[in-house]
């Protein structure tokens, strides 16, 4: 899918409320965000401000208690699950604190997954896969599976992964968050290579340094755009 | 290998004793089903293709003696297809140890059987002068053997060896006289020569007739017979008794059919358990992939994509269950059948594979767990990422703490949370316990059925009471043996009896059946009847008669109040008796029995106050051993004097017998039980590890906040503890229903009707047990395997 135009994602009137039981807990409180294509986005804030529901929507993950969200001229709000998850894997990256691969399978075959899931799997798949993994320096380690290597190792295949189906959009939710900070540098590198790439990224942390690194930072505070 | 094919053959792999269990839940259902559709296909056509295959008679004739000028003139009679001729006496010989023993001798007028042919199992055939082939079903009664010598006592007291030469089967066994295999005595066969050293009859005495049309329906036989009887009557001949059947009704069919009934509730019962115990299963794996099925569905995987990786996973699982179910439900069942094939007197007819089975299997084994996982597989891959990554772990409710805080009141604060943990997956402890306690009715019913299966087997007790039962070869006065006897100290007291044979004699005056009469003197204390419709007659009763089951069922419109006519053998009058009840004792395929008072007895036999039957009572119940030398003291002193018996029968023996076949259906049941209580384990097996399996992360925070490893044991064995504490009760509440279809199915094939409920503490306590033990072992190992972890790997899992 082709994005118009030169905004890609386009955030109106967001609200999020969570329920549980009889209380009720507002995390978005009312969100309006425009980023354009290629932009490097920093998002920071407090934990519980409502940082990671905000990249959740985007990414289609959650659904929105109120408001629109375009993406790529697309109403993510609008989508069933089954189009919502067609929609993502071809066009959206995501990155997870806790890495979330794939236990026992290796790093090429998890990179590769998201070729597979999206029909996208031929026989360049693998050698794809392999490339995306120099590009993060792992190309010694394909054929091992997560349980061996190390935390930082591990999210530099969720970001090769991620990256699987030539994503337009790529977000990451507190991608450091478990790393050290010489880890945490290589990632913050690689996310630059992205980028300059013409990689729409978005990024969420609560750690303002790291995502001073972004090129325009929002700062979020009790679900509002402060 | 595509990527996602590679995450499921990892996730079969990556936890064998996970696989393991779902494989194992797959498979018991499957090996059950295998061998009970096997042997519920195959014991009814066993028994009625073996039957028929063997050329069954139609009409058994009891004749005064006749030579084969007769059999060739009957082969001409109209639609006859094949006539036999045997002479048939009953001798006794002596078993291994130097006990006489009822045998029931017979040559027949063509060796090569022509009707009710036998199967020689061992051996040679025809037999030679001086040998003996003998009677499978009862052959390890004799101690006998291939080779050996059996000696046979004759009517004169001559005694005659016989090497055995052959074992043979014979499934018309019972079929002559409306009895059972499991109550006929030790079958003996020789040739025609030995009849005249035996001292039998040189002529025939036993006419069998198979017919050419109608052999299946029992009115068309009953009407050949009646006209067969009257052209034998004309011709001279004295007909005594005289047995229809039909050509698919094998003795012991009633026996064949309380089993398939059984087996096809048992058999629906574990189809149930073991879909419950797969959708139990992977509903828990399900809930271990939440945070994979996160990730795959972020990466863009859609639902469908997901519920086929994992109905693919499951294909794997049922197709290695498919591969040990087949061949291993195949031996069972033929195990099985080979069991019952020689504790029912039946052939193994149906041979090779069968196909139909295996076809159901396949279905079955690639439908049932599919559908049981498309629950889980369908609720995990509809989840939504976020509530996926959060793992789906139930973190308590308020409802939850509610209980924790109000069990903390009763119980100590890990107790009350081992509750709460209990009670936290809530649709799963419902599945855990319906598995479990199904399982455990049925396996607690099976030893009630066991009980009213005992509790029968002592009703027919209840009808021979007294320790010996003495037939003499003429009637004696009571006083005569009385006398005779009065020098063996044991002898409490003797009762005289009247018994002989009669022929029922139907509303059209036509010969019916061979009655067995029995006459017991009024007052007597050896008898305590089982009455089940109407009542037992008073004394100075005169003219009523009380039947056994076999007329229910045989002639369904007698009833209570009705007229019966008889014609007791050889007096040639004919009397009319009034119906006052019908009495329960050995089953609808126990013979027509009937008993009378004592003196109506005495005023048609003949005989007068001489009578064949005494029922001897020592003085204190003797062991094995004592009664064995009270027999053989009878034996000699009433040889001594001349007077010639028919047979001395210890009671307890004919009790044994009659119940053979009833406690067949106990050994059934037992099998059946070990089968179920096996699908039980797994499921309880299951349960606990799942729930350890998902408490992982919990056990590390309650060490790490201070708990010790036995502390944690401890919490995790008592939740095992109390799932199978609850699965026990409410299996013994099932249990009640349970037996009673069980037992119902039973007492309808065997008896014609219901059998009291039975009730035994056995089932209940075993199974209490068992399911306490299960749930510690258990849950003892998957706990082993959670404290063993270090509290940085447990929280990882987090």
């Amino acid at each position: 899918m082709e994005f118009s135009g030169d905004t890609l994602i386009e955030i109106r009137g967001l609200k999020k409320t969570y329920r549980e039981g009889t209380v009720e807990t507002a995390a978005l409180r009312g969100i309006d965000l425009s980023v354009r294509k290629g932009e490097y986005l920093g998002v920071v804030g407090k934990s519980g401000a409502g940082k990671t529901t905000l990249l959740n929507m985007i990414a289609g993950l959650d659904n929105p208690t109120e408001g629109e969200i375009t993406v790529g001229g697309e109403r993510v709000d609008k989508m069933n699950e089954v189009k919502k998850a067609v929609w993502r894997g071809r066009n959206v990256g995501f990155i997870f604190q806790s890495f979330q691969l794939l236990p026992g399978i290796s790093l090429l075959d998890n990179v590769m997954l998201p070729m597979d899931f999206c029909g996208k799997l031929n026989r360049h798949s693998a050698e794809k896969a392999a490339e995306l993994l120099r590009m993060v320096g792992l190309i010694d380690h394909i054929h091992k599976v997560p349980s061996e290597i190390s935390g930082g190792q591990q999210q530099r295949v969720a970001i090769a992964r991620a990256l699987a189906n030539d994503p337009s959009l790529l977000l990451a939710d507190e991608p450091t968050g478990r790393l050290d900070t010489v880890t945490s540098e290589v990632v913050f590198e690689i996310f630059e290579q992205v980028v300059s790439r013409g990689t729409t990224m978005i990024i969420v942390s609560h750690d303002h340094s790291l995502a001073e690194r972004t090129r325009r930072l929002i700062r979020l505070t009790d679900g509002i755009i402060s | 290998m595509r990527p996602r094919w590679k995450k499921i053959f990892y996730d079969f792999r990556s936890n064998p004793s996970r696989s393991l269990l779902v494989i194992l839940s797959i498979f018991v259902g499957l090996f059950a089903v295998g061998m009970i559709m096997t042997l519920w296909i195959c014991i009814p056509s066993d028994l009625r293709l073996g039957y028929e295959q063997s050329n069954p008679a139609n009409i058994y004739f009891r004749l005064s003696s006749f030579d084969n000028s007769l059999i060739r003139s009957v082969q001409k009679w109209e639609n006859v297809k094949d006539a036999m001729g045997s002479s048939v006496a009953t001798l006794r010989a002596y078993d291994g140890s130097g006990k006489l023993k009822k045998v029931t001798v017979q040559a027949v007028s063509d060796d090569a059987w022509p009707v009710n042919h036998i199967d020689v199992l061992q051996g040679s055939w025809p037999l030679k002068d001086n040998e003996a082939a003998v009677e499978n079903y009862k052959l390890g009664d004799l101690d006998g053997a291939m080779g050996k010598t059996l000696t046979v006592k004759t009517a004169s007291g001559k005694e005659v060896s016989l090497t055995i030469a052959a074992s043979i089967r014979d499934q018309s066994l019972g079929a002559g006289d409306y009895s059972i295999v499991f109550i006929e005595p030790i079958q003996v066969y020789v040739n025609e020569n030995m009849l005249r050293r035996l001292e039998m009859d040189t002529q025939w005495n036993m006419l069998r007739i198979v017919l050419k049309n109608g052999g299946f329906d029992e009115n068309a036989i009953r009407e050949y017979a009646n006209d067969y009887a009257d052209r034998l009557k004309k011709a001279g001949y004295q007909v005594q008794s005289i047995a229809i059947r039909r050509s698919d009704a094998h003795p012991t069919a009633d026996y064949a059919d309380a089993i398939a009934g059984i087996l096809l509730v048992i058999g629906v019962l574990v189809v149930f358990l073991s879909g419950s115990l797969t959708y139990n299963t992977l509903t828990a794996i399900l809930s271990n992939q939440m945070r994979q099925i996160g990730a795959m569905k972020t990466v863009g995987a859609t639902y469908a994509q997901i519920v086929f990786m994992y109905m693919r996973l499951i294909l794997i699982y049922s197709l290695i269950a498919l591969i040990f179910a087949v061949p291993s439900s195949i031996g069972a069942a033929e195990l099985c059948r080979g069991f019952l094939g020689k504790n029912i007197n039946f052939a193994n007819i149906r041979t090779g594979i069968i196909w139909e089975v295996i076809l159901v299997q396949l279905v079955l084994g690639l439908v049932v767990p599919q559908i049981a996982g498309a629950i889980p597989v369908s609720k995990g891959a509809r989840v939504s990422i976020q509530k996926a990554m959060g793992g789906m772990r139930n973190t308590g409710s308020s409802g939850n703490d509610r209980f924790t805080r109000s069990m903390s009141k009763i119980f100590s604060r890990p107790t009350a949370l081992s509750m709460r943990n209990t009670f936290r997956s809530k649709s799963r402890l419902v599945l855990t316990l319906f598995t479990l306690s199904l399982g455990g009715s049925i396996f607690i019913a099976s030893f009630n059925v066991n009980t009213a299966i005992d509790e029968h087997v002592a009703v027919i007790a209840r009808y021979v009471q007294a320790d010996l039962d003495l037939v003499t070869e003429r009637p004696y006065r009571l006083e005569q043996i009385q006398t005779a006897l009065q020098d063996i100290s044991e002898i409490d007291y003797i009762e005289g009896w009247g018994f002989g044979s009669a022929t029922y004699i139907d509303a059209d005056g036509n010969d019916g059946p061979s009655i067995s009469v029995f006459a017991p003197p009024d007052g007597s204390a050896l008898i305590s009847p089982n009455v089940k419709e109407g009542r037992w007659f008073e004394p100075g009763e005169q003219h009523v008669i009380c039947l056994s089951e076999r007329f229910n069922y045989t002639y369904p419109d007698l009833k209570v109040g009705d007229k019966l006519t008889m014609e007791v053998k050889g007096t040639g009058n004919k009397t009319e008796w009034t119906i006052i009840g019908f009495f329960t004792m050995a089953g609808k395929s126990g013979g027509f029995l009937a008993y009378m008072p004592r003196s109506s007895w005495e005023r048609i036999s003949g005989a007068g106050n001489r009578l064949t039957k005494f029922q001897i009572v020592t003085h204190t119940r003797p062991d094995e051993a004592q009664r064995a030398a009270i027999t053989k003291n009878v034996e000699d002193i009433l040889d001594e004097r001349g007077i010639k018996t028919t047979s001395i029968q210890r009671n307890d023996t004919f009790v044994a017998d009659a119940a053979r076949g009833l406690n067949i259906m106990s050994i059934f049941m037992m099998i059946m039980a070990v089968l179920v209580a096996l699908v039980g384990c797994i499921g309880l097996t299951g349960t606990m590890s799942l729930n350890v399996m998902e408490r992982t992360a919990e056990i590390g925070i309650l060490r790490a906040i201070g708990a010790s490893n036995r502390n944690v044991m401890k919490n995790v064995l008592t939740e095992g503890v109390l799932i199978g504490f609850m699965s026990w009760v409410i299996g013994a509440v099932l249990s009640v229903p349970v037996g009673k279809v069980l037992t119902d199915s039973l007492g309808s094939a065997v008896f014609g009707s219901r059998l009291l409920l039975g009730f035994t503490p056995v089932g209940y306590g075993l199974w209490l047990v068992l399911s306490l033990v299960l749930s510690v072992i258990a849950s003892h190992a998957p706990a082993r395997t959670a404290v063993a972890l270090t509290i940085r790997e447990v929280l990882a899992v987090e």
